[in-house]
């Protein structure tokens, strides 16, 4: 999150970052309030609690790619954008032979099922839009880590919520190389790889503290 | 719902409109006026700092329709918003104070 909200205040070119969790995490939307995680099962079995910088709903991380991206190009139109990222992911998914469809506001499913999910923002004039393609899910895992307000599923059963969503089962390295592509081949861009300088990650790393990793970020509403 | 000795109630309500919008309200019986408020849920509101424009500029306003709706939309004029919309909100904040 935090070189994520770095790069949305210093992109100077178009990033794509392509990341994964080195240990799994439940991340809240910005405008969630703290009781839509299950803090004290998270805190038993190591998960992190972290809140975005976006809005949206309460995602846990794990078995994922995670991407982001960063750019100052973007259509002025919130849904157009949502739409132009996803269809870098719904094109990516076909080179692996999966039929996705952009499901709006913010989600991709195959055969109605979500199996990635974005959230996006707007500051100095810069887009940040981050995604999690699911690769394998684990639901009863999933939603024992998320307290699903009883309103989402009050006309359907919790194990149609569960079933509702998936993974598309491949390896992170092929779904990255085919996002990577796909970024190619709907922007007509070529990419080059970048590692964050040690001053960056240090800026990042103080961002981490001071803000993302403190209660009064994650628990401020 | 309860209320305290300065005849301030504060009551929850959840709804689903196209997202989830939580409500907690504080607000006083007898004038029927916004204490404060907190407005949560999986929604999108650009910029979201407007959420917090949106709580304070709701405080001291009654718990009536005209009332908040005109306030509403004066605040989030410039913004563009996904999972609810202006009269749903609304609709969601008086039935939160029940009857």
């Amino acid at each position: 999150m935090a070189v994520d909200e770095y790069l949305l205040y210093n992109c100077n070119e178009p990033i794509l970052r392509i990341y994964g969790w080195s240990r799994p995490c439940v991340s809240m939307g910005y405008f969630q309030s703290g009781d839509e995680v299950n803090y004290k099962k998270c805190k038993e079995e190591k998960v992190d609690v972290v809140r975005r910088i976006t809005g949206g709903g309460a995602v846990f991380h794990d078995m994922e790619l995670t991407y982001s991206f960063v750019t100052k190009e973007f259509p002025q139109s919130i849904i157009e954008s949502y739409q132009e990222i996803s269809e870098v992911v719904i094109q990516a998914l076909k080179k692996l032979g999966i039929d996705a469809e952009f499901a709006p506001l913010n989600d991709i499913t195959v055969n109605g099922k979500k199996i990635c999910g974005n959230a996006q923002t707007r500051k100095n004039n810069t887009l940040l839009q981050h995604g999690t393609i699911l690769l394998e899910v684990d639901v009863e895992k999933m939603f024992s880590f998320l307290n699903v307000p009883i309103e989402k599923i009050s006309d359907k059963k919790i194990s149609d919520v569960k079933n509702r969503v998936a993974g598309i089962s491949k390896e992170f390295d092929l779904v990255s190389d085919v996002l990577k592509n796909s970024t190619c081949d709907v922007f007509g861009c070529e990419l080059e790889p970048y590692s964050l300088s040690q001053k960056e990650l240090e800026s990042c790393q103080k961002l981490a503290d001071e803000k993302y990793s403190t209660q009064s970020w994650t628990f401020r509403r | 719902m309860y209320s305290n000795q300065n005849d301030i109630i504060t009551a929850t309500n959840t709804a689903k409109l196209g997202k989830i919008v939580k409500i907690k309200l504080d607000y006083s019986k007898k004038s029927q006026l916004i204490h404060s408020i907190k407005i949560t849920g999986d929604f999108f509101l650009h910029p979201e700092e407007a959420i917090e424009r949106l709580e304070q500029g709701l405080c001291g306003i009654k718990l009536e329709k005209e009332d908040l709706k005109n306030k509403i939309q004066i605040i989030l004029d410039d913004t563009e918003f996904f999972g609810f919309d202006i009269e749903s909100l609304v609709e969601t904040i008086i039935k939160t104070k029940g009857d």
